[in-house]
Protein backbone atom coordinates (compact mmCIF):
# COMPACT_ATOMS: atom_id res chain seq x y z
CA UNK A 1 0.00 0.00 0.00
CA UNK A 2 2.94 2.15 0.63
CA UNK A 3 3.75 2.23 -2.78
CA UNK A 4 0.53 2.98 -3.99
CA UNK A 5 -0.12 6.11 -1.87
CA UNK A 6 3.44 7.57 -2.11
CA UNK A 7 3.53 7.16 -6.32
CA UNK A 8 -0.18 8.89 -5.64
CA UNK A 9 1.62 11.62 -3.73
CA UNK A 10 4.28 11.98 -6.64
CA UNK A 11 1.36 11.77 -9.55
CA UNK A 12 -0.61 14.65 -7.43
CA UNK A 13 2.60 17.04 -7.18
CA UNK A 14 2.94 16.34 -11.04
CA UNK A 15 -1.02 17.19 -12.25
CA UNK A 16 -0.67 21.47 -11.77
CA UNK A 17 2.16 20.96 -14.60
CA UNK A 18 -0.09 18.22 -16.94
CA UNK A 19 -3.36 20.81 -16.53
CA UNK A 20 -0.83 23.93 -17.21
CA UNK A 21 0.76 22.77 -20.13
CA UNK A 22 -2.88 21.55 -21.69
CA UNK A 23 -4.01 24.51 -20.87
CA UNK A 24 -1.47 26.69 -22.49
CA UNK A 25 -0.99 24.10 -25.58
CA UNK A 26 -5.15 24.23 -26.22
CA UNK A 27 -4.93 27.68 -26.60
CA UNK A 28 -2.07 28.30 -28.39
CA UNK A 29 -3.92 25.30 -30.79
CA UNK A 30 -6.50 27.04 -31.16
CA UNK A 31 -4.64 30.42 -31.93
CA UNK A 32 -2.78 28.97 -34.80
CA UNK A 33 -6.08 26.66 -35.45
CA UNK A 34 -7.63 30.25 -35.99
CA UNK A 35 -4.64 31.90 -38.11
CA UNK A 36 -5.26 27.96 -40.53
CA UNK A 37 -8.10 28.63 -40.48
CA UNK A 38 -7.83 31.83 -42.36
CA UNK A 39 -5.21 30.74 -44.66
CA UNK A 40 -7.23 27.53 -45.61
CA UNK A 41 -10.64 29.42 -46.18
CA UNK A 42 -8.87 32.07 -48.31
CA UNK A 43 -9.99 33.26 -51.41
CA UNK A 44 -6.53 32.95 -53.39
CA UNK A 45 -6.40 29.31 -54.44
CA UNK A 46 -2.43 29.19 -54.00
CA UNK A 47 -2.75 30.12 -50.48
CA UNK A 48 -5.44 28.11 -49.97
CA UNK A 49 -3.48 25.29 -51.74
CA UNK A 50 -0.02 26.02 -49.46
CA UNK A 51 -2.29 26.06 -45.92
CA UNK A 52 -4.13 22.66 -46.87
CA UNK A 53 -0.11 21.54 -47.43
CA UNK A 54 0.95 22.58 -44.54
CA UNK A 55 -2.57 21.46 -42.19
CA UNK A 56 -1.81 17.92 -43.83
CA UNK A 57 2.18 18.06 -43.15
CA UNK A 58 1.71 19.25 -39.42
CA UNK A 59 -1.26 16.48 -39.09
CA UNK A 60 0.65 13.95 -40.56
CA UNK A 61 3.52 13.99 -37.92
CA UNK A 62 3.61 11.98 -35.06
CA UNK A 63 3.45 14.33 -31.39
CA UNK A 64 6.61 12.62 -30.25
CA UNK A 65 8.79 14.27 -33.14
CA UNK A 66 7.30 17.74 -32.51
CA UNK A 67 8.94 17.26 -28.98
CA UNK A 68 12.16 15.17 -30.26
CA UNK A 69 13.03 17.81 -32.62
CA UNK A 70 12.04 21.01 -30.78
CA UNK A 71 13.79 20.00 -27.95
CA UNK A 72 17.15 19.50 -29.81
CA UNK A 73 16.78 22.59 -31.48
CA UNK A 74 16.35 24.52 -28.26
CA UNK A 75 19.49 25.70 -28.02
CA UNK A 76 19.86 26.51 -31.59
CA UNK A 77 17.12 28.30 -31.33
CA UNK A 78 17.38 29.95 -28.04
CA UNK A 79 21.05 31.06 -28.77
CA UNK A 80 20.21 32.40 -32.51
CA UNK A 81 17.41 34.97 -31.11
CA UNK A 82 19.63 35.81 -27.95
CA UNK A 83 22.51 36.76 -30.56
CA UNK A 84 20.27 38.61 -32.58
CA UNK A 85 18.85 40.73 -30.51
CA UNK A 86 21.87 40.87 -29.14
CA UNK A 87 20.35 40.03 -25.08
CA UNK A 88 23.34 37.59 -24.19
CA UNK A 89 21.13 36.41 -21.07
CA UNK A 90 20.47 32.54 -22.30
CA UNK A 91 21.52 30.11 -20.05
CA UNK A 92 22.34 26.71 -21.95
CA UNK A 93 22.40 25.10 -18.39
CA UNK A 94 18.29 26.24 -18.16
CA UNK A 95 16.54 25.72 -21.73
CA UNK A 96 12.89 26.80 -21.47
CA UNK A 97 12.04 22.70 -21.62
CA UNK A 98 8.13 23.61 -21.10
CA UNK A 99 7.59 26.42 -23.52
CA UNK A 100 9.19 24.60 -26.19
CA UNK A 101 7.11 21.34 -25.62
CA UNK A 102 3.74 23.64 -25.23
CA UNK A 103 4.59 24.84 -28.66
CA UNK A 104 5.42 21.30 -29.91
CA UNK A 105 1.80 19.51 -28.47
CA UNK A 106 -0.03 22.99 -30.08
CA UNK A 107 1.54 22.86 -33.51
CA UNK A 108 0.29 19.18 -33.67
CA UNK A 109 -3.06 20.22 -32.32
CA UNK A 110 -3.19 23.38 -34.84
CA UNK A 111 -4.31 21.90 -37.96
CA UNK A 112 -7.94 19.73 -35.62
CA UNK A 113 -8.25 23.46 -34.50
CA UNK A 114 -8.53 24.26 -37.84
CA UNK A 115 -10.91 21.35 -39.03
CA UNK A 116 -13.03 22.47 -36.14
CA UNK A 117 -13.03 25.21 -36.92
CA UNK A 118 -13.54 25.37 -40.67
CA UNK A 119 -16.50 22.25 -39.94
CA UNK A 120 -18.23 24.68 -37.62
CA UNK A 121 -18.45 27.31 -40.13
CA UNK A 122 -19.60 25.30 -42.59
CA UNK A 123 -22.67 23.90 -40.56
CA UNK A 124 -24.34 27.40 -40.12
CA UNK A 125 -27.13 27.99 -42.86
CA UNK A 126 -26.50 30.39 -45.80
CA UNK A 127 -29.41 31.84 -44.43
CA UNK A 128 -27.77 33.40 -41.03
CA UNK A 129 -25.43 34.62 -43.67
CA UNK A 130 -27.93 35.96 -45.96
CA UNK A 131 -30.55 37.29 -43.25
CA UNK A 132 -27.00 39.25 -41.81
CA UNK A 133 -26.43 41.02 -45.39
CA UNK A 134 -29.77 41.82 -46.16
CA UNK A 135 -30.02 43.67 -43.02
CA UNK A 136 -26.85 45.83 -44.10
CA UNK A 137 -24.25 44.54 -41.48
CA UNK A 138 -20.56 45.13 -41.68
CA UNK A 139 -18.51 41.85 -42.34
CA UNK A 140 -17.09 42.33 -38.98
CA UNK A 141 -20.82 42.89 -37.35
CA UNK A 142 -22.02 39.68 -39.05
CA UNK A 143 -19.23 36.97 -37.75
CA UNK A 144 -18.82 38.67 -34.08
CA UNK A 145 -22.70 38.87 -33.44
CA UNK A 146 -23.97 35.95 -35.41
CA UNK A 147 -21.77 33.72 -36.80
CA UNK A 148 -18.73 33.01 -34.76
CA UNK A 149 -21.28 32.79 -31.52
CA UNK A 150 -23.39 29.95 -33.36
CA UNK A 151 -20.01 28.31 -34.31
CA UNK A 152 -18.60 28.18 -30.86
CA UNK A 153 -21.81 26.56 -29.31
CA UNK A 154 -21.37 23.88 -32.58
CA UNK A 155 -17.98 23.86 -32.10
CA UNK A 156 -17.61 22.81 -28.55
CA UNK A 157 -17.94 19.43 -28.65
CA UNK A 158 -15.74 18.81 -30.89
CA UNK A 159 -13.58 21.29 -29.06
CA UNK A 160 -13.97 18.95 -25.57
CA UNK A 161 -12.58 15.97 -27.72
CA UNK A 162 -9.18 17.26 -28.62
CA UNK A 163 -9.28 19.11 -24.85
CA UNK A 164 -9.14 15.75 -23.33
CA UNK A 165 -6.87 14.16 -26.11
CA UNK A 166 -4.34 16.83 -25.43
CA UNK A 167 -4.70 16.22 -22.03
CA UNK A 168 -3.64 12.55 -22.65
CA UNK A 169 -1.42 13.74 -25.35
CA UNK A 170 0.79 15.97 -22.75
CA UNK A 171 1.73 12.93 -21.45
CA UNK A 172 4.08 12.55 -23.65
CA UNK A 173 6.23 15.42 -22.49
CA UNK A 174 7.75 13.73 -19.71
CA UNK A 175 10.04 12.43 -22.44
CA UNK A 176 11.70 15.53 -22.75
CA UNK A 177 11.98 15.86 -19.08
CA UNK A 178 9.21 17.78 -18.08
CA UNK A 179 8.14 16.29 -15.24
CA UNK A 180 4.41 16.51 -15.05
CA UNK A 181 1.76 13.37 -14.48
CA UNK A 182 3.52 10.67 -16.54
CA UNK A 183 7.13 12.12 -15.97
CA UNK A 184 6.25 12.05 -11.96
CA UNK A 185 5.27 8.11 -12.24
CA UNK A 186 8.13 6.76 -14.59
CA UNK A 187 10.71 8.70 -12.47
CA UNK A 188 9.28 7.19 -9.26
CA UNK A 189 8.89 3.69 -10.76
CA UNK A 190 12.71 3.94 -12.09
CA UNK A 191 12.90 4.95 -8.63
CA UNK A 192 10.96 2.55 -6.34
CA UNK A 193 11.50 -0.34 -9.88
CA UNK A 194 7.80 -0.86 -9.14
CA UNK A 195 6.89 -0.52 -12.60
CA UNK A 196 2.86 -1.69 -12.79
CA UNK A 197 1.77 -0.10 -9.74
CA UNK A 198 3.00 3.42 -10.52
CA UNK A 199 1.02 3.29 -14.17
CA UNK A 200 -2.12 1.90 -12.89
CA UNK A 201 -1.98 5.06 -10.24
CA UNK A 202 -1.31 7.23 -12.72
CA UNK A 203 -3.58 5.97 -15.64
CA UNK A 204 -6.65 6.30 -12.77
CA UNK A 205 -5.35 9.86 -12.25
CA UNK A 206 -5.81 10.75 -15.71
CA UNK A 207 -8.59 8.70 -16.11
CA UNK A 208 -10.17 10.97 -12.99
CA UNK A 209 -9.17 14.25 -14.59
CA UNK A 210 -10.69 13.25 -17.93
CA UNK A 211 -14.26 12.35 -16.38
CA UNK A 212 -14.04 15.77 -14.37
CA UNK A 213 -13.49 17.63 -18.18
CA UNK A 214 -15.79 15.25 -20.08
CA UNK A 215 -18.71 15.99 -17.91
CA UNK A 216 -17.63 20.14 -17.59
CA UNK A 217 -18.13 20.43 -21.52
CA UNK A 218 -20.99 18.38 -21.65
CA UNK A 219 -22.45 20.43 -19.60
CA UNK A 220 -21.12 23.29 -21.54
CA UNK A 221 -22.87 21.95 -24.65
CA UNK A 222 -25.93 21.32 -22.91
CA UNK A 223 -26.02 25.19 -21.83
CA UNK A 224 -24.36 26.78 -25.14
CA UNK A 225 -26.51 25.62 -27.01
CA UNK A 226 -30.18 25.63 -25.24
CA UNK A 227 -31.33 28.22 -28.12
CA UNK A 228 -31.36 25.32 -30.07
CA UNK A 229 -33.55 23.00 -27.84
CA UNK A 230 -37.46 23.48 -28.15
CA UNK A 231 -39.04 23.92 -24.78
CA UNK A 232 -39.95 26.91 -21.84
CA UNK A 233 -37.53 30.13 -22.88
CA UNK A 234 -34.52 29.93 -20.55
CA UNK A 235 -34.77 33.46 -20.14
CA UNK A 236 -38.31 33.58 -18.38
CA UNK A 237 -37.19 30.40 -16.64
CA UNK A 238 -34.50 32.33 -14.84
CA UNK A 239 -36.64 35.15 -13.92
CA UNK A 240 -39.50 32.71 -12.19
CA UNK A 241 -36.84 31.48 -9.79
CA UNK A 242 -35.49 34.87 -9.22
CA UNK A 243 -39.31 35.76 -8.74
CA UNK A 244 -39.96 32.90 -6.11
CA UNK A 245 -37.14 33.54 -3.43
CA UNK A 246 -37.17 36.96 -3.69
CA UNK A 247 -40.42 37.69 -3.00
CA UNK A 248 -43.03 36.49 -0.07
CA UNK A 249 -45.73 36.10 -2.47
CA UNK A 250 -43.21 33.82 -4.44
CA UNK A 251 -42.05 32.05 -1.54
CA UNK A 252 -45.61 31.29 -0.33
CA UNK A 253 -46.93 29.91 -3.79
CA UNK A 254 -44.23 27.60 -3.62
CA UNK A 255 -44.63 26.08 -0.04
CA UNK A 256 -49.02 25.60 -0.81
CA UNK B 1 -49.56 65.05 -55.89
CA UNK B 2 -46.33 64.13 -57.91
CA UNK B 3 -45.14 60.01 -57.82
CA UNK B 4 -42.09 60.11 -55.78
CA UNK B 5 -39.68 57.39 -57.44
CA UNK B 6 -38.73 54.55 -54.60
CA UNK B 7 -37.37 51.72 -56.83
CA UNK B 8 -36.03 51.49 -60.30
CA UNK B 9 -34.44 48.52 -61.77
CA UNK B 10 -32.81 49.40 -65.03
CA UNK B 11 -31.71 47.09 -67.95
CA UNK B 12 -31.03 43.80 -65.33
CA UNK B 13 -29.10 40.45 -66.22
CA UNK B 14 -27.99 37.88 -64.38
CA UNK B 15 -26.65 34.17 -65.40
CA UNK B 16 -25.37 31.46 -63.44
CA UNK B 17 -22.51 29.46 -65.83
CA UNK B 18 -24.58 29.28 -68.94
CA UNK B 19 -28.16 29.43 -67.07
CA UNK B 20 -29.35 32.84 -68.12
CA UNK B 21 -31.81 34.02 -65.56
CA UNK B 22 -32.67 37.94 -65.78
CA UNK B 23 -32.62 39.00 -69.42
CA UNK B 24 -33.17 42.96 -69.15
CA UNK B 25 -35.30 43.24 -66.43
CA UNK B 26 -37.13 47.05 -66.36
CA UNK B 27 -39.17 48.05 -63.22
CA UNK B 28 -40.03 51.09 -61.70
CA UNK B 29 -41.92 51.49 -58.65
CA UNK B 30 -43.34 54.42 -56.72
CA UNK B 31 -43.91 54.91 -53.04
CA UNK B 32 -46.38 52.99 -51.46
CA UNK B 33 -47.21 50.35 -54.20
CA UNK B 34 -47.62 47.03 -53.21
CA UNK B 35 -46.25 45.34 -55.75
CA UNK B 36 -46.87 41.60 -56.48
CA UNK B 37 -44.93 39.62 -58.71
CA UNK B 38 -45.85 35.93 -60.11
CA UNK B 39 -44.33 33.67 -62.64
CA UNK B 40 -44.30 29.72 -62.93
CA UNK B 41 -41.12 28.71 -61.09
CA UNK B 42 -37.39 29.18 -62.90
CA UNK B 43 -39.13 32.55 -64.31
CA UNK B 44 -36.53 33.77 -62.27
CA UNK B 45 -38.56 36.35 -60.27
CA UNK B 46 -36.86 35.42 -57.10
CA UNK B 47 -33.45 36.22 -58.28
CA UNK B 48 -34.91 39.64 -59.67
CA UNK B 49 -35.79 40.42 -56.15
CA UNK B 50 -32.50 38.80 -54.73
CA UNK B 51 -30.90 41.34 -57.36
CA UNK B 52 -32.49 44.67 -55.87
CA UNK B 53 -30.20 43.87 -52.42
CA UNK B 54 -27.67 42.11 -54.08
CA UNK B 55 -28.10 38.70 -52.52
CA UNK B 56 -27.42 38.10 -56.15
CA UNK B 57 -25.13 40.63 -57.84
CA UNK B 58 -26.43 41.45 -61.17
CA UNK B 59 -23.56 41.03 -64.46
CA UNK B 60 -25.53 43.90 -66.20
CA UNK B 61 -27.92 46.89 -65.21
CA UNK B 62 -28.68 49.23 -62.41
CA UNK B 63 -30.70 49.23 -58.71
CA UNK B 64 -32.22 52.59 -57.74
CA UNK B 65 -33.65 52.77 -54.18
CA UNK B 66 -35.01 55.96 -53.33
CA UNK B 67 -32.75 57.96 -55.44
CA UNK B 68 -29.48 56.09 -54.38
CA UNK B 69 -28.32 54.10 -57.79
CA UNK B 70 -25.81 51.48 -57.38
CA UNK B 71 -24.69 49.69 -60.37
CA UNK B 72 -23.44 46.38 -61.81
CA UNK B 73 -20.55 47.60 -63.21
CA UNK B 74 -19.74 49.78 -60.43
CA UNK B 75 -20.46 48.53 -57.29
CA UNK B 76 -18.32 48.27 -53.99
CA UNK B 77 -19.15 46.96 -50.55
CA UNK B 78 -19.87 49.66 -49.44
CA UNK B 79 -22.20 51.31 -51.89
CA UNK B 80 -23.87 47.93 -51.37
CA UNK B 81 -24.50 48.09 -47.79
CA UNK B 82 -25.88 51.55 -48.17
CA UNK B 83 -28.20 50.11 -50.49
CA UNK B 84 -29.27 47.00 -48.37
CA UNK B 85 -30.28 49.63 -45.02
CA UNK B 86 -32.86 51.21 -47.63
CA UNK B 87 -33.99 47.55 -47.42
CA UNK B 88 -35.55 45.11 -45.37
CA UNK B 89 -35.99 41.43 -46.40
CA UNK B 90 -38.54 38.83 -45.31
CA UNK B 91 -37.24 35.13 -46.28
CA UNK B 92 -38.84 32.42 -47.75
CA UNK B 93 -37.04 30.29 -44.43
CA UNK B 94 -37.33 33.29 -42.01
CA UNK B 95 -33.69 33.12 -41.62
CA UNK B 96 -34.21 34.49 -37.75
CA UNK B 97 -30.61 34.90 -35.99
CA UNK B 98 -30.85 31.33 -34.16
CA UNK B 99 -28.71 32.75 -31.25
CA UNK B 100 -31.37 35.47 -30.80
CA UNK B 101 -34.85 35.28 -29.11
CA UNK B 102 -37.59 37.03 -30.78
CA UNK B 103 -36.81 40.43 -29.38
CA UNK B 104 -33.55 40.27 -30.03
CA UNK B 105 -34.45 39.44 -33.62
CA UNK B 106 -36.12 42.71 -34.08
CA UNK B 107 -33.55 44.65 -31.50
CA UNK B 108 -30.40 43.63 -33.47
CA UNK B 109 -30.64 45.63 -36.65
CA UNK B 110 -31.56 48.69 -34.87
CA UNK B 111 -28.82 47.92 -32.43
CA UNK B 112 -26.37 46.91 -35.14
CA UNK B 113 -26.82 49.03 -38.10
CA UNK B 114 -28.62 52.30 -37.05
CA UNK B 115 -26.64 52.13 -33.74
CA UNK B 116 -29.39 52.52 -31.42
CA UNK B 117 -29.60 52.82 -27.72
CA UNK B 118 -29.99 49.32 -26.39
CA UNK B 119 -32.99 49.87 -23.73
CA UNK B 120 -34.90 52.49 -26.39
CA UNK B 121 -34.22 49.61 -29.69
CA UNK B 122 -36.34 46.84 -27.08
CA UNK B 123 -38.89 49.22 -26.48
CA UNK B 124 -39.20 49.86 -30.01
CA UNK B 125 -38.76 46.21 -30.70
CA UNK B 126 -41.40 44.84 -28.01
CA UNK B 127 -43.89 47.22 -30.03
CA UNK B 128 -42.91 45.91 -33.31
CA UNK B 129 -43.45 42.42 -32.03
CA UNK B 130 -47.07 43.53 -30.75
CA UNK B 131 -47.80 45.00 -34.55
CA UNK B 132 -47.44 41.11 -35.33
CA UNK B 133 -48.86 40.03 -32.35
CA UNK B 134 -46.29 38.45 -30.82
CA UNK B 135 -45.43 39.99 -27.96
CA UNK B 136 -46.03 37.01 -25.23
CA UNK B 137 -43.46 35.17 -27.45
CA UNK B 138 -41.13 37.53 -27.13
CA UNK B 139 -38.50 35.97 -24.79
CA UNK B 140 -38.53 32.56 -27.29
CA UNK B 141 -36.08 31.38 -29.49
CA UNK B 142 -36.45 30.83 -33.09
CA UNK B 143 -36.47 26.93 -33.00
CA UNK B 144 -39.04 27.21 -29.83
CA UNK B 145 -41.58 29.18 -32.26
CA UNK B 146 -43.65 27.85 -35.04
CA UNK B 147 -43.46 28.76 -38.84
CA UNK B 148 -45.86 31.23 -39.17
CA UNK B 149 -44.77 32.86 -35.86
CA UNK B 150 -41.29 32.67 -36.76
CA UNK B 151 -42.37 34.48 -40.43
CA UNK B 152 -44.27 36.89 -38.28
CA UNK B 153 -40.87 38.02 -36.25
CA UNK B 154 -38.98 37.88 -39.54
CA UNK B 155 -41.49 40.56 -40.39
CA UNK B 156 -41.14 42.50 -37.99
CA UNK B 157 -37.37 42.75 -37.79
CA UNK B 158 -37.53 43.97 -41.61
CA UNK B 159 -40.45 46.35 -40.21
CA UNK B 160 -38.61 47.87 -37.46
CA UNK B 161 -35.59 49.01 -40.09
CA UNK B 162 -38.25 51.53 -41.18
CA UNK B 163 -36.77 50.63 -44.80
CA UNK B 164 -37.67 52.70 -48.11
CA UNK B 165 -39.07 49.40 -49.65
CA UNK B 166 -39.85 46.16 -48.07
CA UNK B 167 -39.00 43.13 -50.07
CA UNK B 168 -40.59 39.52 -49.33
CA UNK B 169 -39.63 36.19 -51.02
CA UNK B 170 -41.94 33.81 -51.15
CA UNK B 171 -42.97 34.59 -47.46
CA UNK B 172 -45.53 31.55 -47.30
CA UNK B 173 -44.00 28.63 -49.81
CA UNK B 174 -42.59 26.82 -46.27
CA UNK B 175 -45.36 27.31 -44.27
CA UNK B 176 -47.91 24.12 -43.06
CA UNK B 177 -51.02 25.19 -45.12
CA UNK B 178 -52.70 25.91 -41.93
CA UNK B 179 -49.92 28.76 -41.07
CA UNK B 180 -50.64 30.40 -43.95
CA UNK B 181 -53.62 32.62 -43.43
CA UNK B 182 -51.48 34.38 -39.86
CA UNK B 183 -48.89 35.26 -41.78
CA UNK B 184 -50.77 36.39 -44.78
CA UNK B 185 -53.11 38.48 -43.01
CA UNK B 186 -49.93 40.04 -40.72
CA UNK B 187 -48.50 41.33 -44.35
CA UNK B 188 -52.06 42.60 -45.41
CA UNK B 189 -51.80 44.51 -42.22
CA UNK B 190 -48.46 46.14 -43.31
CA UNK B 191 -49.51 46.73 -46.46
CA UNK B 192 -52.59 48.97 -45.40
CA UNK B 193 -49.60 51.17 -43.87
CA UNK B 194 -48.33 52.60 -46.98
CA UNK B 195 -45.00 51.21 -47.18
CA UNK B 196 -43.47 50.23 -50.26
CA UNK B 197 -43.50 46.46 -50.58
CA UNK B 198 -42.18 43.72 -53.30
CA UNK B 199 -43.69 40.49 -52.74
CA UNK B 200 -42.67 37.25 -55.03
CA UNK B 201 -45.33 34.49 -54.35
CA UNK B 202 -47.81 31.90 -55.31
CA UNK B 203 -50.95 33.01 -53.31
CA UNK B 204 -53.05 35.09 -56.20
CA UNK B 205 -56.10 35.36 -54.17
CA UNK B 206 -53.69 37.35 -52.32
CA UNK B 207 -52.16 39.20 -54.95
CA UNK B 208 -55.88 40.26 -55.76
CA UNK B 209 -56.86 41.63 -52.90
CA UNK B 210 -53.65 42.88 -51.55
CA UNK B 211 -51.57 44.35 -54.19
CA UNK B 212 -51.82 47.73 -55.94
CA UNK B 213 -50.44 46.27 -59.22
CA UNK B 214 -48.99 42.37 -60.40
CA UNK B 215 -46.24 41.84 -62.42
CA UNK B 216 -46.00 38.66 -64.43
CA UNK B 217 -42.72 37.09 -64.90
CA UNK B 218 -41.46 34.73 -67.05
CA UNK B 219 -38.73 33.90 -68.94
CA UNK B 220 -36.13 36.24 -67.22
CA UNK B 221 -38.83 38.70 -68.56
CA UNK B 222 -41.74 40.97 -67.28
CA UNK B 223 -44.37 39.76 -69.17
CA UNK B 224 -47.08 41.80 -68.04
CA UNK B 225 -47.36 44.84 -65.55
CA UNK B 226 -50.79 45.99 -64.35
CA UNK B 227 -53.51 46.15 -61.77
CA UNK B 228 -54.47 42.92 -60.00
CA UNK B 229 -57.86 43.12 -62.50
CA UNK B 230 -56.00 43.78 -65.77
CA UNK B 231 -53.23 41.17 -65.08
CA UNK B 232 -55.02 38.63 -63.10
CA UNK B 233 -58.84 38.66 -64.46
CA UNK B 234 -58.09 40.08 -68.26
CA UNK B 235 -54.63 39.00 -68.65
CA UNK B 236 -53.66 40.17 -72.09
CA UNK B 237 -50.52 37.77 -73.20
CA UNK B 238 -51.36 34.29 -73.57
CA UNK B 239 -48.58 33.25 -71.18
CA UNK B 240 -50.26 34.98 -68.68
CA UNK B 241 -53.57 33.36 -69.43
CA UNK B 242 -51.88 29.97 -69.57
CA UNK B 243 -49.87 30.14 -66.21
CA UNK B 244 -53.38 31.50 -64.37
CA UNK B 245 -55.26 28.43 -66.04
CA UNK B 246 -52.93 26.25 -64.76
CA UNK B 247 -53.15 27.34 -61.13
CA UNK B 248 -56.77 28.06 -61.36
CA UNK B 249 -57.09 24.16 -62.40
Amino acid sequence: MEVYRTCLEKVLAGVPTTLSLTLWSVLLALLLGILLSFGVLSKWTPVRMLFSVLCSFLKGIPILIFLYVFHTAIDGIMGGIDHLFAFYTYDIRKPPTYIFAVFALALSYAPYMCDMITTALHTIPKGQWEACDAGGFTAWQKMTRIIIPQCVVIAIPNFGNHFVNLLKASSLACMVTIMEMMGEARNYATMSQRFLECYIVCAICYWVIFIVFEQAFRLLEKRAGRYLQPGVPIARRRRKLFHMTNTQEGIFEEVK
Amino acid sequence: MPEERMLSIKNVYKHFGDNNVLNGVNIEVNKGEVVVILGPSGSGKTTMLRCINFLEQANEGSITVNAYTVGAKEKSKKKIRNLRRKTAMVFQQYNLFRNRTAVENVMEGLVVVKKMHKEEARKKAEKALADVGLLEKKDFYPSQLSGGQQQRVGIARALVMEPDLLLFDEPTSALDPELVGEVLSCIRKVAKTGITMMIVTHEIAFAKEAATRVIFMEGGVVVEDGTPEEVIDHPKTERTQEFLARINA
